[in-house]
């Protein structure tokens, strides 16, 4: 389905709780509440006229005033792509995990819990393991942060 | 006779004799040097520049190097590759691991001093000789492989220069 | 011509004379023939590792060792320099005594094989009467070396290891023994100069390869097996992927394992020379010179078979040993039962 086509479809399926973003790619820009990302992750896998089965990423971002995670799903029988965000307040992030649509989200999941430091409800296994054994600086890729071997480029002009 | 005048750097000729004489370590010394078996240790794109050189146009055979998997048999450290926090214990380990005399060659720019991580990393150590003594510093990202057989010849050149009590 | 044998007598008929007795001329003899052939041993052993490496260069298409020598003939010696001055580690955890006498083992074994080869006309340092067997019984003795190896180590990658290269061993051992009883069923001796003496004259047509092809082609298949060389090196290849009985050998006692190898190779050589290939006998060259080349261009197969294969996985390894070797070792058995019966071989 081309970009016009998706959105239709996906503003009439999930009514009133997906709202659109305008952008210049050729994947269209969704953004969802965090309590129904499973629901729209389902609806996503299991709508016979998307069946989105393949999650290409899924990735942590801090924007400097809240948390998002953005992911990125296509599908290899239709061969369209979309990508859709959450966005969560800084102070209290919380989401749940898209394992039981996508099993391949749980070491993004994983990664994105122990990089920013966003609670994933219900993963399985939620345990370090990008960091070193030993780490105990914090999560490093929230905005702002130093740590004893972190260098920052010198001149951002 | 004419073998003899072509060994100037280890032999001292006696006056009116074919005798040669040379110190024992210069010979260990040389042995090593000319039979350093590196150990297998690439984590990133210098192993490919390293597998690239062990390969057949430009050949580590040809100065006697070989490699051994086991850190036991090896004698060079080539550490190729960037060095993570989370490396960082694994490859004290592994050099823990080599039997004396033993030396260490730091091959790319990550080795050396982090490389392009230097600035913005949380994760990446900056230069593996704040965790193991490096004998040779190759630069280059990743080193040609004429500059890495270069740098193993120039670790040969300081195994020569050594004394037996100096080794560590 | 040049045949080596007077020499030996003329020395040994000098010790008789001067007046020492049989026991103690005896005595010497032999330990001046044992110091002899370990030096020419451990010779042939650096000049092997130093071919190997050149003609695996050369397969691949660079040159080998260039800078010890010309063409880096002494790269061996340096090898072995540098080796003798390594620390020796052994492990906290290891069981010391195990750990220190299988490198001794498997060096022992290798060597103790020289007893009955004949290198030449009369140039045999015990012609025992059960040759054959005595051989097959040390290269034997290896296997313990390496299980000693892999449990000695206390580490998991060698005890499987050891425990591999034990079953390939084990298994090639079978099909070996039966080829090489193809041989002495036609000879009716196990005297390592009998089935020389056998194998001579008619211009070369009288050698066992002739009569026992495949005899001789399980014989190389199961020698190789047995001198853990590729295709059936699961043993010591391992070590490229970090495992293997060597893995916690160093310096010196590691030296021992990579030069038994070697001596083994030869040894699986020179078995195949003097049993298939007739062994000294040749026209025109002195004999030891006939079994030399022989024995080396035998070696020269083993290391093309090495760089020219790929490696058999342990369950290949061990069904092709009994399920493909074997059956035709007997049928190899059978053949020559048959001919014996009806050409009076």
């Amino acid at each position: 389905m081309t970009k016009a086509e998706l959105t239709a479809h996906i503003t009439a399926g999930f009514t009133g709780r997906v709202q659109v973003l305008e952008n210049n790619q050729p994947e269209p820009y969704f953004i969802v509440n965090p309590d129904d990302l499973v629901a729209f992750a389902r609806y996503l896998h299991d709508d016979p006229a998307l069946q989105m089965t393949f999650l290409m990423n899924l990735a942590g971002v801090d924007t400097g005033e809240r948390f998002e995670v953005v992911y990125s799903v296509c599908s290899y029988q239709l061969k369209h792509r979309l990508l859709f965000k959450i966005q969560m307040p800084r102070d209290n992030a919380e989401f749940d995990t898209v394992m039981q649509v996508w099993p391949a989200a749980n070491w993004y999941e994983r990664e994105v819990w122990e990089l920013f430091g966003m609670t994933v409800r219900n993963h399985p296994n939620l345990t370090r393991f990008l960091l070193a054994d030993d780490w105990n600086e914090g999560f490093p890729m929230r905005k702002g942060w130093t740590g004893t071997d972190f260098i920052p480029l010198p001149d951002r002009g | 006779m004419g073998v003899i005048k072509k060994l100037p750097v280890y032999t001292e000729h006696i006056p009116g004799g074919a005798l040669v004489t040379t110190s024992v370590n210069s010979v260990l010394t040389l042995a090593q040097a000319k039979s350093l078996w590196y150990l297998l240790f690439g984590t990133a794109c210098c192993a490919i520049e390293l597998m690239a050189t062990g390969a057949s146009r430009y050949d580590f055979d040809r100065l006697g190097m070989i490699f051994r998997a086991s850190p036991r048999q090896a004698d060079i450290m080539l550490v190729a590759g960037t060095i993570t926090h989370k490396m960082a214990p694994r490859v004290k380990r592994i050099y823990d691991q080599m039997a004396q005399p033993r030396y260490v060659l730091a091959m790319g720019g990550c080795a050396i001093g982090g490389g392009p991580f230097y600035y913005d990393s949380y994760s990446v150590l900056k230069g593996v000789d704040k965790i193991i003594p490096v004998d040779v510093f190759v630069p280059g990202c990743p080193p040609r492989p004429e500059a890495l057989l270069q740098g193993c010849l120039e670790v040969g050149k300081k195994i020569r220069t050594l004394k037996i009590d100096e080794w560590s | 011509m040049m045949e080596l044998a007077p020499i030996f007598t003329w020395i040994h008929d000098l010790l008789l004379s001067l007046g020492l007795g049989p026991t103690w001329t005896d005595l010497i003899s032999q330990i001046g023939l044992a110091v002899l052939v370990f030096s020419l041993l451990c010779i042939v052993a650096l000049f092997l590792v130093w071919w190997e490496r050149k003609i695996s260069a050369h397969i691949q298409q660079r040159y080998g060792p260039m800078m010890t020598g010309w063409h880096g003939v002494f790269q061996t010696i340096m090898d072995a320099l540098k080796l003798i001055q390594k620390e020796d580690i052994v492990p906290a955890v290891a069981d010391r005594q195990v750990f220190f006498w299988a490198p001794v083992i498997v060096f022992t074994c290798a060597f103790a094989a020289y007893i009955v080869i004949p290198f030449g006309k009369g140039l045999i340092v015990s012609d025992l009467n059960i040759g054959i067997l005595y051989i097959i019984a040390i290269t034997t003795f290896t296997i313990i070396g390496l299980l000693m190896a892999g449990w000695g180590s206390n580490n998991k990658y060698a005890l499987l290891g050891g425990m591999r290269s034990a079953a390939q061993a084990v298994s090639y051992e079978v099909p070996l023994v039966l080829s090489i009883m193809g041989v002495v069923m036609v000879t009716g001796s196990m005297s390592m100069n009998d089935i020389v003496a056998a194998q001579s004259g008619w211009a070369g047509f009288r050698w066992n390869v002739i009569f026992q092809p495949l005899g001789f082609v399980i014989y190389v298949i199961a020698a190789t097996a047995e001198a853990n060389r590729t295709p059936f090196d699961l043993p010591e290849a391992e070590q490229e992927l970090v495992a293997g009985f060597n893995i916690e050998y160093s310096g010196m006692k590691f030296a021992m394992f990579f030069l038994a190898e070697f001596v083994n190779m030869f040894t699986v050589s020179a078995i195949a020379t003097t049993v298939f290939l007739g062994g000294w006998n040749g026209p025109f060259l002195p004999s030891w010179i006939w079994f030399l080349g022989k024995t080396l261009a035998m070696v020269f197969l083993f290391m093309l078979f090495r760089w020219t294969f790929p490696r058999l996985r342990v369950d290949q390894l061990m069904e092709f040993a009994w399920k493909v070797l074997l059956p035709l070792a007997f049928v190899n058995i059978i053949y020559v039962g048959v001919m014996s019966l009806w050409l009076k071989w």
